[in-house]
Formats: structure tokens, C-alpha cells, sequence
């Protein structure tokens, strides 16, 4: 029997598992309508999601329920609710992924740090993480997006100079920890580094990845994004409450890893701190990060949903289930519809995340498979 | 919301000692005679005695009567205190004598306001005295001094000689200020414009304050008198009968209201029927409570007005337990004349005829609950009727339409210079949006108006408190457009609803309330000169000139004169008192 | 022993100061309203602005202010007035407390009655119907936010709006008294909230049981214990369990850690009158020391939870007093 890539063995253990697959073509499914919203719509013959029409309020502003004329019902501003259900996929799906990205970037970055070169650096990145972790994260999204007043409130800066700004400040701290690996190659002469070129290609990596993470912010918010301003700040704010738990989870891992035999001999042979990192510390981290994602995803849409249930999230007229559900609290008893859609929606999206996740870590891990 | 109290103008003639006009009661509720022979209305079975316990979501802003500056402060404070002047539930025709025995005198040409106190009102344990017009003098010095912030005293009262021009560090004497006897208040005046002070002296600063009593209090910065307030309406809030100290409030949980041992209501034109009531804070859900007060016993409501959908319930389920009261100002969405492209008038008319003000109206609950407006003077308000009443001038032709008039404002536009009839510009124009609801749904209807006419906005959606002192009320933070603009008077007289609105020189740096920013010469100097006219009717006029000079700027897009519902178990009954722009708790009964 | 709770208690109140000083940081340099402006009514002149402003103290530059705050705080525990009536933060704190504990408590004991049997149940029935079942469920009920959940429940149970009005209600708990001095009133308002919060966490704990059951029941020793006779139960209870615990009790200490700093969601939706909804209320109105008691509150809580699960560990782990290996 020819021998299978670990990506095709992965595969096909995932497939094993039907939910999961279901859950993965919902996902899909759900990509695709987030994206191709405009074109549903039209299709189906909706209005579009921003389209107030006092058509379909009552004498007293009340709005109506499901029907020939609205799929779903309409809101109190008689927008139709089925046009700002798939529309609200966007900012659900978008502040996922652009979050868990910006999460992957801190988190993994903080942890390895932290656990592999241990001594003060360890010691400062881990309190900084207790810190983080000990503020009552929802209050503090609450407080920045409401100090911010979002709206391209805070991050109404130019997402360019933002970009650079963060490659020089990468840069600088590079600099910095270059100096500081000199000094210690100087005082201590031990193998942990071998030269500051060392330090500094050990650091490489970090910049490009931070580099990237400019870019992204760029794309996301910058001109001509595709979605209203407020996402920006959504999308930091649910990072800023999601990295610390990547990074405890991280630096666990590399602790543990960095014991093993494996690693041992590498060093005993010479191979520097980037080599060490790359090749063997990196390889066996994928997994357990790949589950922390998991989990990471689908509470970052909650989370956005939550946000935008306390009023902070995203702004109208862009559609958001967690607003929606917010919008809908006051008449919830004789207005069922725009509390429910948004609601089932969410749930499904989440879910689907879930399912996956499971499918994923039972993939991964043969022990807990069939 | 922070919304300012309204006011009430006295109009009539408070210079003559004649009587007051007649109370403008429906006839077929009961009235009972006030002690000076005018007619108040009451509710038709007053009975004495038992509890009702008023549902509230935020707590009020002080008790000190220097201080208060917000309407549910006012609904409580006017039961538990009487100023010199007040207004009895229904009319805002004419105010009562409250502590005062009859209305102010004018003399030497109207430099000279004399007030006669009654002899017979008495304070509440401990401070248990008669109250004297050294009381009300001492309320009013201690306005102006920083211990004791108060947001109106310089801008009513600075007429009054001797005031200082900032505040005074401890409270000092206005040489203005007289008490040549124990039940006689002269207000002597730097200038003849005596108008607006007349008008200002229902006001909660006349609510008088024993100084011996309250001089430790105040030497403290800031005062803590909010804590021990000496009581003279016909309730009280329980106090410690040696110290003072107020023991029946528990800060943004509840505040107990009882019988004030010491009023006589021989003294007072108020029947206060009920024995004591209950104020419960924290009933943040409008929803919610009005669910509550209508389904149950014994409440009523505070300072949360039921959203729309509450209103159709009770409209359609409990009509007897719904009353609306006007409220006292327009809602407007303000537009910054100092921000092109509103600097230019076409631009601003255009906006103006676009603008689909019935829409506006429904996020509010629909045609229920108020008239579509064209000016700033509401229904029952003096200047309304002068302004023209409930339909707008055909000269204005940007409002005729209550639905907007899309031709009407693209011409306009293109008048402005934009041929397409729709804005082409690329200035992203910063908007202030509220972001509770109703107000978030009315910003909304708002921003989809000027989106029709191709503006961009910056639409910004804030609490009420960021909107108003950090981007409306600073010019700095150069906001061109404001949706939830609610004005409101402080005391019945038009120029509390014009002047700090719309008047040139009331911009200020900070708290600014002329959002418009207007600066017109020509409307400034009518102002001046409407100001200076002693109170009557040719004040009323120049003022309802005033209006229509303001609306032909077109600075604003006003939409409503709304009326603040009132709801209540159907075990209550009571009056909405259109001063305070709620239930009146000194008017209020159960059901026998 | 005893070094090692000394220095977790340093380090709770270093975390302490670093909260607050972040916070103070954050909240004043982006505030949101000005508290000065809120009491100086219409168009005030700069110098009425001026008094007001040297009245509460806030001319003075941050540190300063920060410096007086933290002073007021360690010498007589006054965490200050709030902006918007004048009334004590501290007092107001301790007042809403009950309901946050009433609610996280009560809540607490529901899930893990019903989560940890569940996840029990289903690590038994690994891979067989029993566990999918419940499974399915837990992962069903993970996934809805849980303030929808309470809105649905509200409008299927709520006694003055629901269909099947059984329970009571948003809005329903009492003004006056506790869960201990009122219980008659309070714990009918609480029913909702705490099957609502309940059957959400219980959810996560079943699934967090069971993936911890299922790997403990693969070691040896489980093997050994089985191998020896011992009836199943006591191997799945006694050893199994005890195993499988100590990552729940972490997680029980972090859930119920950021409980008690105020289910804001639940607390809103339900309107019960915890720290939860002060916080909110607060930060709306950007009411400085309000916030400042909140979150530090909140912080607190959090981090004595944290320091209690680490307390139990290290009473029984040696290893980890000696600060080796805890992650």
C-alpha cells in the first residue's frame, strides 16, 4: 500500500465522521451565500437589506410578520428581514476569520516566545497574559467600543501609516531583542543562541507575520472594504479578549515540547534557535493550534454577536444578527420574526463551526477516533 | 436623556393684580377653587389616603433645588418643595401662586420685581420654621456660587444686580437681592428687560432654602446639601428629624415619599390625595415596566415614556389608563451652518422638502403621538397660534409636504448648484445619532433621507451623554448633523424655546445648545429686541416673528410636536402635569 | 505552603493595581462624555465650566487624579461618588451584589447537576446513541448565544408575555431585599435567568466531562482498576472522576470568576440589578468611578477564583507550589 500524505490520512478520517462532513458543506454553503448575498436577493426578488419602507408599518410603526411581500417579515424601519439575514453573514463570517487571524498572529507569537526562551521574557509575556485574562473581557470590549463611539471612532486613522507604524515598531523591538541576545551571548557563552544573526533571523518571521497582519487591517477597513466602517474596531476588540487564551495555550505547548528528546538532540548537534523553532518546535504545534481554532471561531462570531447585542458592534444600516436580536428585544412578544431568524441563524453558523471543530480534533488525535 | 426641563411661559399679565385667566380645565373633569379664587383642575374622585409606587429606570439627578436640572428631578422635587411660582397640571396658561401671595409686581418701568411670600408655609422637621424671603434670597445666592453647580442661575438670573460674573467661591450676597421684610422679595435689575426673569421664577431655584440650616452644607465642595434639603411641599422625603439627613433615598434604588407633617393645605392649590409614594429606580426596560404598570396595581409611570408598540397596546387594550401630556419643544434634526454644504440656504431647504417627516413620526409610534411640526413653538405654547398654528405658512414651501417632496428638493438643489438635483460633493459629513431606541430608529429614518439626496454620512451612534457634551454641544467637534435634537423649554415664554437654540451669540465652547450653530444678524437682533419686551402680548407676537425668521433659514428640519404618553394601573388616577411633562404626584389618587 | 499562598496574594493585588491603572488609563484618555458638561446646563460660560471642572478635581492631570483615586482606595476603601447620583460606588457595589451572587451561584449549582451526570453518562456511552444524543444537544445548545436563548425562554415562559406563562419574567425581581432576606420574591424572578445560564454552561461542562472522561478511561490504571474486578461503577466514579476533574474545577473557577464580575448579557436581557448591568449602565454613561468599581470588581472576582483553583491544586500537587511545570 503506497504511503498517504498526513493531509490525505486527515482527510479521510475526517470524512469518516458524516456530521462533520454535513457541517463542512453547510460552512461552505454559507461562505458562499455571505458572499454571493447580492445576487440571492436579487434572485429571490427581495429588497434589498438597507431599504426602509414605511409600506409595511402600521398606523403605529409596528411591522409585519412573514409573507408574500416579505419572506421573513420586516424590521421596525420595514427592511426586509430575509435580505439582512444573509447580508449579516458577512460581518459574522468576515470579523471570524480577520479576528481568528489577528488572534493567530499575537497568540502564537506570545506563546512561543514565552515558552521557548523562558527567563524574563517568559515572565513578563505571562503576566502581561494574566492581566488580559483577568479583565472581565466583555466589560472591556464594552468600554473601548463605546469610548470609541464606534463608527471609525478610534481607528479613523490611515490604515497605511498604521501598517508601517506596526513594521517599524516590529522592527524596533527586533532591534531591541537583538541587543539584549548580545549581551547575553557575552555574558553567558551558552548554546541557547549562537549569534545575534542568530536573534535576528529568529525574529525575522515575527516581522513578516506582523507585516502581514498590517496588510489585513489595511484590507479590512481600509478604502473600498466590504463592509461599513465599525468592523475595524470589532474585529480588534474581539482579538484583544481571544489572543491571551491562544497564547496560554501555546506556551503550554511549547514547554512540553521543548523537554522532548527530539529537541534535545537537535541542539546537542548544533542547530540554532530558528532552526530548532521551525522544524520541530512549529511541525507539532499545528495541531493543537488547528483546535484551538476551532474553538476560537465560532466564539469570536458569538462574541461580535454579543457586542453588537450591547450596541457596540457593528454599525446600522449594516445588518448584524447580534443587532438585529437587539433591535427585536422590545418586541419580541408581538414582533417573533426579527428575533428569531437572526437567532436560528446564528446558531446554525455556529454550530456548523462546532462540528467541524469536533471533526477535526477527532481526525487529528486517532486515539478518539473509531 | 438629559433633556433640560421645559418650561412654561406665563402669559397674560403678571404685572397686573388682577386675577389670573381662567384655569383651561376640561369641564367634565372636577375643579376645586385654589385659595386665591382661581380654578384648578383635579381628578373627578380624589379620594385621601394609600400608596403608589412609581416605576423608574434612571434615578434623579439631585434633590437640591439649586442644582436639579432634569425632568424626573423636577417631578420629584416639585412635590416635596414649592417655588415662588409653579404650574398646575393641564394648562400652561398660567401659573399658580405657589409661596408666592400673588403675582410679581413690576415698578420703575420694570427695573423693579416685587414678590409677596406668604406668611403661612412652613418647612418640614428639623428645620420647622416659617419660610421668609431671606430663604429664597439665599437659594438663589447660593446658585452662583461653585459649590453648588447649578446649569441655569447666569444665564436667567444674571439680570439681577450684583451677580457675579463667575462663580463665587462660598456663597456671597447679591446686592440685588432684597428682603426689606420677612414676606417681601425685590429683584432690582440692572435693565428694564425684566421678561425673561418673570418668566424664570417658577423655576426650582426659588424653592427656598433656610441658610442658617444649609451654610455648613454648602461650604463643602461640592455641597451637600443634596443630602439634607429642607422640605416644603405638601411631601417630604423621610429625614433624620435631628440632623437633617435625608434616610428615605437609596441613590438609583428608590426614593420614599410621605406626608410632610407641616403643610397646610389651606396654603397650597395642590389636593395631594395619597398618603405616601414609592419611587423604584432600575426599571431600565421601558417595555418591561409599561408591561407592568398596565397590567398591574397600584404604579405608575416615572421618568421612561412606553415605546410605540406599549402605546398601541394601550390604545387598542387599556385606553383608560393612557393620557399624553404636549411635550414642551419640537424634535428637529439639526444642520450646522458653518459646515459647507450647509452653509448654503438651497442646500438646507432642499433637505428640508426631502426630508419624509411621517416616516420619522412612525419610529415613534405614528400619528398618536403628535402633530407633523413645521416650526419651534409647539401646540399650547404661546407664539403657536401667532406663528400660524398647525399648518405651515405657504410661504415655506419645503414643508408643506409631510411626506417630503422629492421634486421640490431637487430643485432646490440644483438651485444650490448641483444639477443632478442630488449632492455630488465628497465631504463625508460627520452625523450624532443616538443609539437607544427610539431614538436609534429615528436616526435611522433620518440618515435614509439625506442618503436620498446623495449625501454621505459619518453617522456616528452614541449615548445620550457622549452626543450632547462631546460632539453636538462642543462646535469644535464640527458635527453637521444632529438627528435627535429634542429642545425644551425651561419656562413658558417663546424665547426659552428660540434664543439658546438658535441665537448667535449663546454659542459657546462647551454645552453649546445652538446646534445650527445660526448666526443671523437679523434674526439675532430681533431676538434682542423681542427680548426686551416687557411680557403681553406684543412679546408673544415679536416672538412668533421670531419663529418664522428662524424657519425661512431653514437651520433645521423639524418633524414633531410630540406629547409625552403617561400610563398608569387602572387603579390610579392622575393628571399629566405639561410643566413637568408627567403624572403629577401632588394630583394623583387611587380609585375609591 | 504557606510562601506560596503569600505570594499568589501579592500577586492578586499586583494584577489589582494593574487593572485599575489600565483602566483609569483607558477610560480617561478615550472618554466618552464629560461628567463637567453633564452638570453645566445650557450654553455655560467657559468660567462656570471652569468651576465645575476644579470642583470635581478633574483639572488635575491623569496621575494626579489616578494618585487620589488609588489613595482614597487603600486608606479607606472609598472607590468614590459616581457621576451620576452623587451616590457612593462602594455603596452601590455591595448593593447589587447579592443579585450577581444569587444568579452565578444558583446557576452554578443547576449546571453542574446537570452537566457533569451528563457528561458522565455520555463518556460511558462513548460513540453509542446515548451520547450522541446528548452530545448533539450540548453542542446545540453551545452554539446559541445565550441571550437569545433567554429571549426565546422569556417568550415562551415569561408570566407576562409568554405563551405558556409559567415562570416570571424580565423585570420581576424585587427592589427591596435579598435571596436572603426576600426569598419569596427573588427566587421566583431568578427561575428564568438560571435555567437560561444553566443549560448553556451545562452544556459545555457535559462536553468538557465527557472529552476528559473518555481519555482518563483509557489509562492504564483504568485498565488495572477493571482487570482487578472492581465493580464499573466505582472505576468510572471513584477513579475515573477523580482524574477527570481537575481540568473542570480550572474552568469551574474561570466561569464562575467571570460570573460573579456580572453576566451582563443575562443580567440585561433579564433585567436583573447585578454588577453585571451597573457595568453597563456605567460605561453608557461613562461615569468614571462607576466603571472603575465595576472592572475592578470584576477583576477581582476573577483573579480570588483563579488564586482559589491554583490554592486547591497546590494543596494537592506538590510540584506545583514550586512553580514548575503549571502552564
Amino acid at each position: 500500500m503506497p504511503a498517504r500524505s498526513p493531509q490525505r490520512l486527515l482527510w479521510e478520517r475526517f470524512r469518516r465522521d458524516r456530521l462533520a462532513l454535513a457541517a463542512l458543506v453547510l460552512l461552505v454553503v454559507l461562505v458562499l451565500v455571505a458572499l454571493l448575498a447580492p445576487l440571492i436577493v436579487s434572485l429571490v426578488g427581495a429588497r434589498p437589506p438597507d431599504e426602509q419602507s414605511t409600506a409595511y408599518l402600521d398606523a403605529f410603526g409596528s411591522a409585519t410578520g412573514p409573507g408574500s411581500a416579505n419572506l421573513l417579515g420586516t424590521d421596525e424601519l420595514g427592511r426586509d428581514v430575509f435580505s439582512r439575514v444573509l447580508y449579516g453573514a458577512r460581518v459574522s463570517l468576515l470579523v471570524a476569520f480577520a479576528s481568528t487571524a489577528l488572534i493567530l498572529l499575537v497568540g502564537v507569537s506570545v506563546g512561543l516566545a514565552a515558552g521557548y526562551y523562558r527567563g524574563w521574557v517568559d515572565t513578563f509575556l505571562s503576566r502581561v497574559t494574566d492581566v488580559m485574562l483577568a479583565f472581565p473581557v466583555l466589560l472591556l470590549a464594552l468600554g473601548l467600543g463605546a469610548a470609541c463611539s464606534i463608527g471609525a471612532g478610534c481607528l479613523t486613522v490611515d490604515y497605511g501609516r498604521i501598517g508601517v507604524g506596526l513594521i517599524l515598531a516590529g522592527a524596533a523591538c527586533g532591534g531591541l531583542f537583538v541587543l539584549w541576545a548580545r549581551s547575553r551571548d557575552r555574558r553567558a557563552g551558552n548554546a541557547e543562541l549562537h549569534t545575534a544573526r542568530d536573534a535576528l533571523a529568529n525574529f525575522a518571521p515575527f516581522a513578516l507575520v506582523i507585516a502581514l497582519g498590517a496588510v489585513l487591517a489595511y484590507a479590512v477597513g481600509g478604502r473600498g472594504a466590504l463592509i461599513q466602517p465599525g468592523l475595524p474596531v470589532v474585529v480588534v476588540i474581539v482579538a484583544l479578549g481571544g489572543w491571551p487564551y491562544m497564547a496560554r495555550i501555546v506556551r503550554g505547548q511549547v514547554l512540553s515540547l521543548r523537554e522532548r528528546e527530539f529537541v534535545e538532540a537537535a541542539r546537542a548537534l548544533g542547530a540554532s534557535d530558528r532552526r530548532i523553532l521551525l522544524r520541530h518546535i512549529l511541525p507539532n504545534l499545528v495541531a493543537p493550534i488547528i483546535v484551538a481554532t476551532t474553538l476560537i471561531i465560532p466564539a469570536s462570531i458569538l462574541f461580535e454577536a454579543a457586542l453588537s447585542f450591547l450596541g457596540v458592534g457593528v454599525q446600522d444600516p449594516q445588518a448584524s444578527w447580534g443587532a438585529m436580536i437587539s433591535d427585536a428585544t422590545g418586541t419580541f412578544d408581538t414582533a417573533w420574526w426579527y428575533m428569531t431568524f437572526p437567532g436560528v441563524a446564528l446558531v446554525l453558523t455556529v454550530l456548523a463551526f462546532n462540528l467541524v471543530g469536533d471533526g477535526l480534533q477527532d481526525a487529528l488525535d486517532p486515539r478518539t477516533g473509531t | 436623556m438629559r433633556r433640560l426641563a421645559r418650561w412654561a411661559t406665563v402669559t397674560g399679565t403678571l404685572v397686573a393684580l388682577a386675577t389670573f385667566g381662567a384655569a383651561c380645565g376640561s369641564s367634565d373633569q372636577g375643579s376645586t377653587t385654589a385659595s386665591q379664587g382661581t380654578s384648578v383642575e383635579t381628578v373627578p374622585q380624589g379620594v385621601k389616603g394609600g400608596k403608589v409606587t412609581v416605576l423608574a429606570a434612571g434615578d434623579v439627578d439631585f434633590i437640591d433645588p439649586g442644582q436639579t436640572y432634569y425632568a424626573f428631578g423636577y417631578m420629584v422635587d416639585y412635590a416635596v418643595m414649592r417655588p415662588l411660582y409653579s404650574f398646575a397640571p393641564g394648562t400652561l396658561d398660567t401659573a399658580q401662586n405657589d409661596l408666592a401671595a400673588g403675582p410679581p409686581v413690576l415698578s420703575d418701568g420694570g427695573r423693579t420685581v416685587t414678590v409677596t411670600l406668604r406668611p403661612d408655609v412652613r418647612y418640614a422637621p428639623p428645620v420647622d420654621r416659617a419660610v421668609t424671603a431671606r430663604d429664597v434670597k439665599y437659594a438663589i445666592e447660593r446658585a452662583f456660587s461653585a459649590n453648588v453647580p447649578n446649569g441655569y442661575a447666569f444665564n436667567y438670573f444674571s439680570v439681577i444686580e450684583g451677580t457675579p460674573k463667575e462663580p463665587t467661591d462660598g456663597v456671597k450676597p447679591i446686592s440685588g437681592l432684597q428682603t426689606p421684610d420677612d414676606q417681601t422679595l425685590v429683584f432690582r435689575l440692572k435693565t428694564k428687560e425684566s421678561g425673561t426673569l418673570v418668566a424664570a421664577l417658577v423655576m426650582p431655584i426659588t424653592m427656598p432654602v433656610p441658610p442658617e440650616y444649609a451654610k455648613p452644607f454648602d461650604a463643602k465642595s461640592p455641597s451637600t446639601y443634596d443630602q439634607h434639603v429642607a422640605f416644603t411641599g405638601p411631601y417630604m422625603i423621610p429625614n433624620d428629624p435631628k440632623t437633617g439627613k435625608i434616610t428615605g433615598r437609596e441613590p438609583g434604588k428608590s426614593i420614599e415619599l410621605v406626608r410632610n407633617p407641616n403643610w397646610d393645605a389651606a396654603t397650597d392649590y395642590r389636593p395631594a390625595y395619597l398618603d405616601g409614594i414609592t419611587i423604584q429606580e432600575g426599571n431600565t426596560d421601558a417595555a418591561v415596566s409599561s408591561r407592568r404598570i398596565l397590567q398591574g396595581s397600584g404604579l405608575m409611570q416615572g421618568d421612561n415614556a412606553p415605546p410605540a408598540p406599549t402605546i398601541k397596546q394601550a390604545v387598542q387594550r387599556y385606553p383608560d389608563q393612557l393620557k399624553f401630556v404636549p411635550a414642551l419643544g419640537p424634535r428637529y434634526v439639526s444642520l450646522n451652518t458653518s459646515i459647507p454644504p450647509f452653509d448654503d440656504l438651497n442646500v438646507r431647504k432642499a433637505v428640508n422638502a426631502i426630508f419624509d417627516r411621517t416616516a420619522m413620526r412612525l419610529t415613534r409610534g405614528g400619528a398618536i403621538i403628535g402633530d407633523i411640526a413645521w416650526g419651534y413653538l409647539p401646540p399650547g405654547f404661546p407664539g403657536f397660534a401667532e406663528s400660524g398654528g398647525l399648518k405651515p405658512p405657504a410661504e415655506f414651501d419645503y414643508l408643506q409636504d409631510p411626506d417630503g417632496d422629492p421634486e421640490l428638493a431637487a430643485e432646490y438643489m440644483k438651485k444650490a448648484g448641483y444639477p443632478s438635483g442630488r449632492y455630488t460633493g465628497d465631504a463625508k459629513l460627520l452625523t450624532a445619532a443616538i443609539n437607544i431606541s427610539p431614538g436609534s430608529q429615528t436616526a435611522a429614518v433620518a440618515q435614509n433621507q439625506f442618503e436620498k439626496l446623495g449625501f454621505k454620512l459619518n453617522f456616528r451612534s452614541l449615548s445620550p451623554e457622549t452626543m450632547t457634551t462631546k460632539f453636538c454641544g462642543t462646535p469644535q467637534a464640527k458635527v453637521a448633523i444632529c438627528t435627535n435634537v429634542a429642545t425644551s423649554a425651561d419656562f413658558v415664554d417663546p424665547e426659552a424655546l428660540l434664543k439658546p437654540y438658535f441665537y448667535g451669540p449663546a454659542i459657546t465652547p462647551s454645552n453649546n445648545a445652538n446646534w445650527s450653530e445660526l448666526d443671523d444678524p437679523k434674526i439675532n437682533a430681533a431676538m434682542d429686541a423681542a427680548s426686551a419686551l416687557p411680557p403681553g402680548d406684543e412679546r408673544v407676537s415679536a416672538w412668533a416673528d421670531v419663529n418664522k425668521q428662524i424657519v425661512a433659514s431653514a437651520a433645521a428640519v423639524p418633524w414633531i410636536w410630540d406629547k409625552t404618553p403617561l400610563i398608569a394601573s387602572k387603579d390610579v388616577q392622575s393628571l399629566g402635569n405639561a410643566y413637568l411633562t408627567s403624572w403629577d404626584l401632588s394630583f394623583t389618587s387611587l380609585k375609591p | 505552603m504557606g510562601a506560596y499562598v503569600v505570594r499568589r496574594l501579592l500577586w492578586l493585588i499586583a494584577v489589582l493595581i494593574a487593572v485599575s491603572l489600565v483602566t483609569f488609563v483607558i477610560f480617561y484618555v478615550l472618554p466618552s462624555a464629560d461628567p463637567v458638561l453633564l452638570r453645566a446646563g445650557k450654553n455655560p460660560s467657559p468660567e462656570v465650566v471652569q468651576s465645575i471642572t476644579h470642583t470635581l478635581g478633574l483639572d488635575r492631570p491623569w496621575y494626579v487624579q489616578y494618585g487620589r483615586y488609588m489613595e482614597r482606595l487603600v486608606l479607606h476603601l472609598d472607590l468614590g461618588r459616581s457621576y451620576q447620583n452623587d451616590a457612593s460606588v462602594r455603596h452601590l457595589l455591595w448593593d447589587r451584589l447579592p443579585a450577581t451572587l444569587a444568579l452565578a451561584f444558583g446557576a452554578m449549582v443547576l449546571w453542574l447537576l446537570i452537566g457533569i451526570p451528563l457528561g458522565i453518562f455520555s463518556a460511558v456511552r462513548h460513540r453509542r446513541a446515548g451520547d450522541r444524543v446528548v452530545t448533539g444537544v450540548s453542542l446545540l445548545l453551545v452554539s446559541a448565544p445565550v441571550y437569545w436563548l433567554g429571549l426565546v425562554a422569556l417568550y415562551v415562559f415569561s408570566a407576562d408575555i409568554g405563551k405558556l406563562r409559567w415562570l416570571e419574567g424580565a423585570g420581576s425581581y424585587p427592589t427591596h431585599g435579598t435571596i436572603f432576606t426576600n426569598p419569596g420574591e427573588v427566587v421566583p424572578s431568578l427561575i428564568l435567568p438560571w435555567i437560561v445560564l444553566a443549560i448553556s454552561f451545562a452544556a459545555i461542562y457535559a462536553r468538557f466531562v465527557r472529552g476528559s472522561l473518555v481519555e482518563v478511561l483509557r489509562e492504564d490504571y483504568i485498565r488495572t482498576a477493571r482487570a482487578k474486578g472492581l465493580p464499573e461503577r466505582t472505576v468510572v466514579l471513584k477513579h475515573g472522576m477523580r482524574a477527570a476533574m481537575t481540568p473542570v474545577v480550572t474552568i469551574l473557577g474561570l466561569d464562575l470568576g467571570i460570573l460573579l464580575g456580572g453576566a451582563i448579557l443575562v443580567e440585561t436581557v433579564f433585567n436583573v440589578p447585578g454588577i453585571g448591568r451597573l457595568a453597563y449602565d456605567s460605561i453608557q454613561t461613562s461615569d468614571l468611578p462607576m466603571i472603575q468599581g465595576t472592572v475592578l470588581a470584576g477583576a477581582f472576582f476573577i483573579v480570588l477564583l483563579t488564586l482559589v483553583v491554583d490554592l486547591v491544586y497546590a494543596f494537592l500537587d506538590p510540584r506545583v507550589r514550586y512553580g514548575q511545570g503549571a502552564p
